[in-house]
């Protein structure tokens, strides 16, 4: 049981502040600082082809 | 027999009397042809003169005619289709005219060289990113002006990201779902997942096609493309996997993610 709600939390990015700058090059950037719920889990290569509405 | 026809295939005399023969034998076989006429007009005129008097024998008679006459016409058309058909994957796939691995080879030697300065470091991994933003509006036919890439790089501890975003002007509501979105592809634990019809999901987004690129293992550097309209993914999903492949590598380079961060 405790499992299944461990794993039932989905991750969640959230924006802890954010500001606008201006590279040495000019080029204007957004930039974020993001705060995660939980860890970011490691990836393995590969893909899949999300269609439309997700849970 | 199995000598025999050793004999005339394999061996130098044997091949030049076989083509001797064949080349004096088939044309005037074919000459003699016409000598088939009669008998090939033979079922074309019995159907011809048959006199289909009852109800039954008019409609075979009928049937027999439709598929004398339909079956040219299917061959034809069937020729045709077939042309059209390999015409049509003929079109050669899309190659990038960027030299990624060039591109990334430079990026690495620059940032890592003490040398160089910020600038150029810094030029260097706009021209990357460029490239690929390029490269996105060439596959999928969209204008620049409707691509957003948010890059977003793990280099603050476990639960803390940084994430940079370029192009495409977005509203602080669109900031958030492009964060849900990744949320979502970074859930997939793939490497290069992709979404589309995106707006059914989120109402009010003004993205339709979502791309997403990171590195295997542990998140190094992630880059989100964010597409106004909705594209087909699906016919271009090869030549994408193509230009995505050492995209996967770059968040591994920890001095190109450190760099990617503090440069500004």
């Amino acid at each position: 049981m405790f499992g299944s709600s461990k794993k039932s939390a989905k991750l969640q990015l959230r924006i802890a502040s954010q500001k606008t700058i201006r590279t040495i090059c000019g080029r204007e950037l957004v930039e974020a600082e993001i705060k995660t719920n939980k860890p970011i889990p490691p990836a393995s290569h590969g893909t899949v082809r999300l269609l439309g509405k997700q849970q | 027999m199995k000598k025999f026809v050793q004999a005339v295939f394999r061996t130098v005399p044997g091949q030049i009397i076989f083509w001797v023969i064949v080349s004096i034998m088939l044309p005037a076989i074919l000459e003699e042809l016409f000598a088939l006429n009669d008998m090939l007009s033979i079922p074309l005129k019995h159907l011809a003169e048959w006199k289909a008097d009852s109800t039954l024998e008019g409609r075979l008679k009928f049937i027999l005619l439709f598929i004398v006459y339909a079956s040219p016409i299917a061959v034809i058309a069937g020729f045709l289709a077939s042309r059209r058909k390999s015409g049509e994957t003929a079109v050669p796939p899309y190659r990038s005219r960027n030299n990624y691995e060039r591109l990334i080879a430079d990026v690495k030697e620059t940032v890592n060289s003490r040398e160089a300065t910020n600038q150029l470091k810094a030029e260097k991994i706009n021209l990357l990113f460029d490239a690929l933003i390029e490269d996105v509006c060439h596959l999928f036919q969209v204008q620049r002006s409707g691509v957003r890439a948010v890059l977003v790089i793990n280099n603050r501890g476990r639960h803390k990201l940084t994430s940079w975003r370029w192009g495409r002007a977005c509203t602080p509501d669109q900031d958030r779902m492009d964060y849900k979105a990744i949320d979502k592809f970074l859930e997939t634990e793939l490497t290069y997942p992709t979404w589309e019809q995106v707006k059914s999901h989120f109402d009010h987004t003004d993205s339709d096609t979502l791309l997403f690129i990171r590195n295997s293992g542990k998140l190094g550097l992630g880059c989100l493309i964010a597409i106004e309209n909705s594209i087909d993914l699906e016919k271009h999903m090869q030549e994408w996997e193509h230009i995505v492949s050492p995209f996967t590598m770059l968040g591994h380079m920890d001095k190109l993610v450190r760099f990617v961060v503090n440069y500004t």
